[in-house]
C-alpha cells in the first residue's frame, strides 16, 4: 500500500525537537526522570493505539501502556542498545496484547460498545464517513487472528519492519510477509461486506 | 499476472488469485485480463477501500487518556531512589548536593551548545581538593555542527561554568568523550 | 523512638522544625523543601500537638529535627534556584535556620545538615527575584509556632 508505509501519522509535533533516543535513555538509566517523561511523551501514543486497535478495549490499552512504560523504565539498565528503544517499547506492548488476547474469553472478543467508544474521534473536523471507515476497520480487525492483527498493525499502522515484526513474533521475515497478505485479503473482504 | 502464483490464495470467480491482484497493484503491473476483468476491478476497489482506511488508522485520532503520562511519571518518581551526593562547602553542618541534580545542570548546559547533545554525565568529588569534583560526559555531536575542537572547548567552558554558577563547585577535570554523530536529518521521528 | 519520648518533647520537635522550615523556606534561592519519600505525616506527632497546642499541625516537611538535651540536630532536603549556587543557597539556609531556631526556641543548634535533591532550571534567563515563595506550600500552613 504505498503512500502508507512511508508516515508515522504522528505529525510535527513539540515532542519532535528535544534529544535523540539513544541521548534520552542513558539519561534515564542515569536517574534523570524528565529524560524519561520525554520517552513518554513521545512514544505513550504510538503504544497506546496500537494496543487499543489490537485489544479493542480503551481500558485495556490504557493498562497495557501504562505497564510496558513502567516496565522500561524498570529494564532501562537492560536495554543494550539505546537507540532500540522504541523497538524494544514495541515489543513489550505486542507481547503483553498477545498475552491478554490469549487469557480473553473468546466471547468478550467484540465489545460494541468499546468498539464505538474507541473510534468515537471527537473531532468535528472528521467526516462522518471517514469516522465510519475507522470504525468499520476497527471492527474488522478484531476478525483477524491476533497474530495477524498483530502483522498487519505494526507493518502498516506503525510502519515496523518485516525483520523487527519477524523478530518480535519469533518468526521469520518470509511467515511476516505471508500473514501480512492473508491479513489484507481477509480486510479488504470483511470492509467490502461492509460497504 | 504474478509470476509466483501462490497455492494457498483466496481465487477470485475468474480464475485469478486475490493476493495476485493486490501484489499487481503494488507493483503497478497489469495486462489484458486484469484490464477488463470485473472480478479483477473489484478486488482492486476493495483494496483501494482498505488503503484509504489504512491512512485513516495511521493517523489515529485516538488519543491516550489524559491522565496516563501522570500516572506513569508519578510511579517512575516513586520507583527513584536517592543517588550518590556531592559534599557541598559549609560551615554549619554537613551540605550536599545530589550527583544526579548537578547532572542535569551540566547536561543542560553542554546542551546549550548547538549541536551538541549530553548523554552520560557522572560526577565524583575530588577528595584530596574539598569543593572541587571531576566531571565525565559522553557527547552526541550532530554532523555538520562544525569543526569538532572548539564545539567541545565551548561545551567544556559551559559546563564548568554551570558547575560554578549554578552548583559552588570547582571543576578539577572536565573529560568529554564523543560517542555519536548524528547526521542533521537523522532525527528519532520519520519525518 | 516518637512513643518514647515525653509529649512536651514531641511539641518541641515540631516547633524547632516550623522554625526550621519557616526560615528555610524564607532563604533567597530556596524554591522549596522537599518531603523524604517516606516522609509522611507522623500522626501520632500530629495528635499530640493539635491537642497540646490546640493549633493547626504547621508544615515541616522536609525537615527532620532531632533533639538532644539542650540542644537540636536538623537536617533539610531542599531544592534550590538554578540562578545562584547551590552551596552559598544551602550555607544561607543554615545561617538562616540556626537564627530562627536560636531565637524562638531557645535551644541552641548542634549542626543543620542540608541534602539539595534538585537545582531548578526552569527559570533559566529570566532574572532571579530576591525572594521566591513556595509553590507547593499548603493552604493554611505554615502556622508561626508560638
Amino acid at each position: 500500500m504505498a503512500g502508507v508505509r512511508t508516515t508515522t501519522g504522528q505529525g510535527a509535533t513539540a515532542i519532535d525537537a528535544g534529544p535523540d533516543d539513544a541521548t534520552l535513555v542513558v539519561r534515564a538509566r542515569e536517574g534523570d526522570p524528565a529524560a524519561f517523561e520525554v520517552l513518554v511523551r513521545r512514544y505513550q501514543r504510538r503504544i497506546y493505539q496500537l494496543a487499543l486497535r489490537m485489544t479493542a478495549s480503551t481500558g485495556d490499552a490504557e493498562d497495557i501502556t501504562q505497564e510496558v512504560f513502567l516496565t522500561a523504565w524498570r529494564r532501562l539498565p537492560e536495554i543494550r542498545q539505546e537507540a532500540a528503544f522504541v523497538g524494544w517499547l514495541y515489543r513489550t506492548a505486542t507481547n503483553r496484547c498477545l498475552n491478554l488476547l490469549r487469557r480473553r474469553r473468546p466471547t468478550a472478543e467484540l465489545d460494541e460498545t468499546t468498539t464505538a467508544d474507541v473510534s468515537s474521534s471527537e473531532d468535528p473536523q472528521r467526516s462522518t464517513e471517514a469516522t465510519e471507515q475507522l470504525v468499520a476497520l476497527s471492527a474488522a480487525l478484531t476478525t483477524l487472528t491476533p497474530q495477524q492483527r498483530a502483522v498487519w498493525l505494526l507493518r502498516e499502522a506503525h510502519g515496523r519492519s518485516y525483520d523487527e515484526i519477524a523478530r518480535l513474533l519469533d518468526t521469520t521475515p518470509h511467515a511476516v510477509r505471508g500473514r501480512l497478505a492473508r491479513a489484507r485479503v481477509h480486510l479488504a473482504e470483511v470492509m467490502q461486506s461492509w460497504r | 499476472m504474478a509470476v509466483n502464483s501462490r497455492i494457498d490464495g483466496h481465487p477470485l470467480p475468474c480464475g485469478r488469485l486475490v493476493e495476485d491482484v493486490f501484489d499487481d497493484v503494488e507493483t503497478g503491473r497489469t495486462d489484458a485480463h486484469s484490464a477488463e476483468c470485473e472480478h479483477c476491478a473489484t478486488a482492486r476497489r476493495s483494496l483501494h477501500q482498505l488503503t484509504e482506511a489504512t491512512r485513516l488508522l495511521v493517523e489515529d485520532p485516538a488519543e491516550p487518556p489524559p491522565g496516563l503520562l501522570d500516572r506513569v511519571m508519578a510511579a517512575v518518581r516513586a520507583e527513584l531512589r536517592r543517588g550518590a551526593a556531592l559534599p557541598l562547602p559549609a560551615q554549619l553542618g554537613p551540605a550536599e548536593v545530589s550527583e544526579q541534580a548537578v547532572a542535569v545542570v551540566l547536561r543542560y548546559a553542554a546542551d546549550s551548545v548547538a549541536g551538541v547533545w549530553a548523554r552520560s554525565c557522572r560526577i565524583a568529588a575530588e577528595p584530596a581538593r574539598p569543593g572541587t569534583v571531576r566531571i565525565r560526559m559522553s557527547l552526541s555531536l550532530r554532523y555538520g555542527s562544525g569543526p569538532v575542537e572548539p564545539l567541545v572547548a565551548e561545551v567544556r567552558r559551559r559546563v564548568s561554568t554551570a558547575l560554578s554558577g549554578q552548583v559552588g563547585l570547582t571543576a578539577h577535570t572536565v573529560d568529554l568523550e564523543l560517542v555519536d554523530i548524528w547526521p542533521y536529518e537523522r532525527r528519532w521521528s520519520r519525518t | 523512638m516518637v512513643a518514647d519520648m515525653s509529649e512536651q518533647d514531641i511539641v518541641t520537635e515540631i516547633r524547632v522544625a516550623a522554625a526550621a522550615a519557616q526560615a528555610a523556606r524564607a532563604t533567597p534561592g530556596v524554591v522549596r523543601l522537599q518531603p523524604d519519600l517516606w516522609g509522611l505525616v507522623r500522626r501520632f506527632s500530629q495528635q499530640v500537638w493539635e491537642r497540646v497546642t490546640g493549633k493547626p499541625y504547621p508544615d515541616v516537611a522536609g525537615v527532620e529535627v532531632q533533639l538532644d538535651d539542650e540542644s537540636a540536630t536538623i537536617e533539610l532536603t531542599l531544592v534550590t534556584d538554578g540562578r545562584h549556587p547551590a552551596a552559598s543557597i544551602a550555607a544561607a539556609a543554615q545561617r538562616a535556620v540556626v537564627e530562627a531556631v536560636t531565637t524562638r526556641t531557645g535551644l541552641a543548634v548542634t549542626s543543620v545538615a542540608v541534602h539539595v535533591c534538585e537545582i531548578d532550571i526552569t527559570h533559566r534567563g529570566q532574572p532571579a527575584p530576591t525572594r521566591r515563595t513556595s509553590t507547593r506550600r499548603r493552604a493554611g500552613a505554615p502556622t508561626p509556632p508560638g
